[in-house]
């Protein structure tokens, strides 16, 4: 009996076994392993309708920053947010009286939400679309936009209370959690606005993007789009019946990429510096606009590059947008006088001149006629000088006639020698769009065109003429002269900087003139600034050497005067160059010159830069 | 060669197993569901705070800029230098700056 009863329970209990076993693998089976079929067979019984766009959560990349060189933020971003109401989510009742009732209630939440969140609200205009989106079942209707973050979770949590289940009456219509969205819009902050909005640029919506991406429009912003746009990342998402998201756990995620960070080599408190001296001085003159550049002598980094007038990023009303160009790379201007010292430095670099050599520069007339065969030029001076003076004292009392002299025995050649040299010509490879070329009269030109003339040309390029250079393009003829003789390329662009790594900018640096050339024309630069045209920058507790210059514009009868300046003369830290545009000697109280409209904004941006960079005073 | 025939206990301790196995996979995959909801919450949550945070260092940044520190400065009296805003002399004190 005992042996049977034992048999039976061997086979009671395989069989139960089995069964467990065939549950179990049945279990493991739906329950574990990845059944893709079955997944969408239940989605689609338990999830409502909803497209692949909502189920493939897309992670949104933040557009990379805009640093200075200090690290100061000067373009960052962030998301901003949208209510937009799908009234066809928000219910499910079909009844016409159902969704009236619906409606009341759901407009009210949300005008009640807004106004308790601190979210500026239309009741009138709420309440209306509201009303319409749910009747009418509107799967877009947009409530509020742009809100900030801090207004964003306070509204959304209100919502969130108000829509639980518990918080809504029996027996009534449901409003459902998934009827609400907050749709977010990329939008950018400029702390330093209208101070860096020439160099930074402005940001626009994209075209033909349904994602309504934003992208650079100006500036670096619109230089540097391949690297401060990210890519997005996707997250694939499942929906419950409640409307409630999650994970599921094998979804693939493809990780969102940040947009990189790009460091200029500018300082914004030194851009803050020249645009507060540019606005008074162009108030003051009545100029139609006023330039500046500040570059590092010992790099030739952009530091500074301001023009007044400016706009804010957001084109305020009453703006202009031509004020957003960096005026210091996209303006063209005859230099005027402060192309002698180049053509000097040439001269002795080239061992063709030296600065003791005396030239007759007009005597008590102030002017002087030059003959090439047929043609004839007339030279005036500004201020005559009755005594010949050496090429240095050219220089320091800005001689057109003695400069006149100089190139003419140096040959027009040289001049060409020269702009070929200091790299005038070329193209300032500077990350900037409508980075222009600078112009001037080719050897060709005059070869093979009968308007032009050898005479004239080089008449017109010692006094700085038939040449047009970006206030930019100047400070930089100025770099050899300010350090060793070598010319350090100017960069607005220091870094780039991803989350995996951090790109530097190349340093390129070529020698222009001997160390010896760069310091004895640092020296007779020194001198303009002593008893030449620069007086304006003696007092400071910095030494400075500098050359002024004030061309005529022949059409209007009006000035560009302009200055370059680098301090302290010893061992320069930086070289400015100041520009303003269209000044009448009338309107701008009798004063016209280099020296005197420029010179005071130079030596202001000198004083405040010099001091705020802690450079000791060498004087 | 001895036979010990197994006794209800031990089926029963079987059958106790096998369902346990079987609760254990069921909680996995509960489990796991919770976690699907958790995950979204938190990478949601994540991303709120990452961009509140990038939009409060903009406004930080804001506050900060020379122009905006000389205002705040010139309404409580304090006199600051021109284009870097750095304060340069506090009410009372002498002309030397702040402190001197």
């Amino acid at each position: 009996m005992m042996a049977a009863g034992a048999r039976a329970a061997v086979k009671l209990s395989l069989v139960l076994v089995a069964v467990f076993g065939v549950l179990l693998g049945r279990l493991y089976w739906l329950q574990v392993l990845p059944q893709r079929e079955h997944v969408g067979a239940v989605a689609a019984q338990t999830q409502r309708p909803v497209d692949d766009a909502s189920r493939l959560l897309v992670e949104r990349p933040y557009r990379g920053r805009i640093l200075d060189r200090e690290g100061r933020v000067l373009a960052s971003s962030w998301y901003a947010h949208d209510l937009v109401l799908d009234g066809k989510e928000l219910i499910s009742a079909r009844g016409r009286d159902d969704r009236h009732e619906a409606a009341q209630r759901a407009s009210l939440l949300i005008r009640q939400s807004m106004l308790d969140a601190g979210v500026p609200c239309d009741e009138e205009r709420v309440h209306g679309r509201v009303y319409r989106a749910v009747l009418d079942g509107d799967a877009h209707c947009v409530v509020a936009r742009g809100l900030d973050p801090d207004a964003y979770r306070r509204l959304e949590g209100r919502l969130r209370r108000g829509l639980r289940r518990g918080a809504q009456p029996a027996g009534q219509v449901r409003l459902r959690g998934a009827g609400v969205r907050f749709v977010p819009r990329l939008r950018r902050s400029n702390p330093w606005g209208e101070v860096t909005s020439q160099v930074v640029g402005l940001v626009g919506e994209a075209e033909h993007d349904a994602n309504e991406r934003i992208a650079g429009r100006t500036g670096l912003e619109y230089m540097a789009e391949e690297l401060l746009t990210g890519a997005p990342g996707a997250l694939r998402a499942e929906r419950d019946s409640a409307g409630r998201r999650l994970i599921p756990r094998w979804y693939v995620q493809r990780d969102v990429v940040g947009g990189s960070d790009v460091v200029l080599t500018l300082d914004a408190v030194i851009q803050s510096i020249c645009m507060e001296e540019l606005r008074r001085s162009v108030t003051e003159r009545k100029a139609a606009k006023g330039t500046a550049v500040v570059l590092s002598a010992r790099t030739g980094e952009v530091l500074a590059l301001a023009s007044y007038p400016t706009a804010s990023p957001s084109l305020e009303p009453g703006e202009r947008a031509v004020d957003l160009n960096a005026g210091g790379l996209v303006d063209l201007y005859e230099p005027g006088s402060v192309i002698k010292p180049l053509l000097v430095a040439w001269g002795l670099e080239q061992g063709a001149l030296n600065l003791e050599a005396s030239w007759d520069c007009g005597g008590a007339d102030g002017a002087h006629v030059f003959v090439d065969g047929r043609r004839r030029r007339v030279v005036r001076e500004y201020r005559a000088n009755p005594e010949p003076l050496t090429t240095a004292g050219v220089i320091i009392k800005s001689s057109n006639v003695g400069s006149c002299r100089i190139l003419m025995s140096l040959g027009l050649k040289r001049a060409w020698g020269a702009f070929q040299a200091f790299g005038v010509g070329g193209r300032l490879d500077v990350a900037y769009p409508s980075n222009v070329r600078a112009r001037y009269t080719t050897e060709r030109m005059v070869r093979e065109h009968s308007s032009y003339s050898a005479l004239n040309s080089a008449c017109s390029f010692a006094q700085g003429y038939e040449i047009m250079l970006s206030p930019l393009g100047m400070a930089r003829m100025y770099l050899p002269m300010a350090g060793d003789g070598t010319m350090p390329e100017p960069t607005l662009v220091r870094a780039v900087r991803s989350e995996e790594r951090e790109s530097m900018a190349p340093a390129s640096r070529r020698r222009v003139l001997r160390e010896d050339v760069a310091l004895r024309m640092r020296q007779v630069l020194t001198q303009v600034v002593e008893e030449g045209t620069g007086k304006v920058l003696r007092g400071m507790r910095w030494t400075a050497a500098a050359k002024t210059g004030t061309p005529k514009i022949m059409r209007t009868g009006l000035y560009n005067p302009v200055i370059c300046a680098m301090a302290p003369a010893g061992e320069p830290e930086l070289v400015v160059t100041v520009i303003h545009q269209d000044v009448s000697p009338r309107l701008a109280g009798g004063a016209y010159t280099g020296g005197r409209i420029s010179g005071p904004v130079a030596r202001g941006i000198l004083e405040r830069a010099l001091q705020y960079m802690e450079v000791p005073a060498d004087r | 060669m001895s036979h010990h025939p197994p006794s209800a206990l031990s089926a029963l301790l079987a059958i106790l197993c096998l369902a346990l196995l079987g609760s254990v996979v069921v909680n996995q995959r509960t489990h796991r569901l919770r976690n699907g909801y958790r995950a979204y919450r938190l990478t949601e949550e994540v991303g709120k705070l990452e961009n509140e945070l990038r939009w409060l260092q903009g406004r930080h940044q804001a506050l900060l800029t020379p122009a905006s520190l000389e205002v705040r400065a010139q309404r409580i009296g304090l006199e600051t230098r021109q284009g870097d805003g750095a304060l340069v002399r506090a009410p009372g004190a002498g002309a030397g700056g702040v402190g001197q």
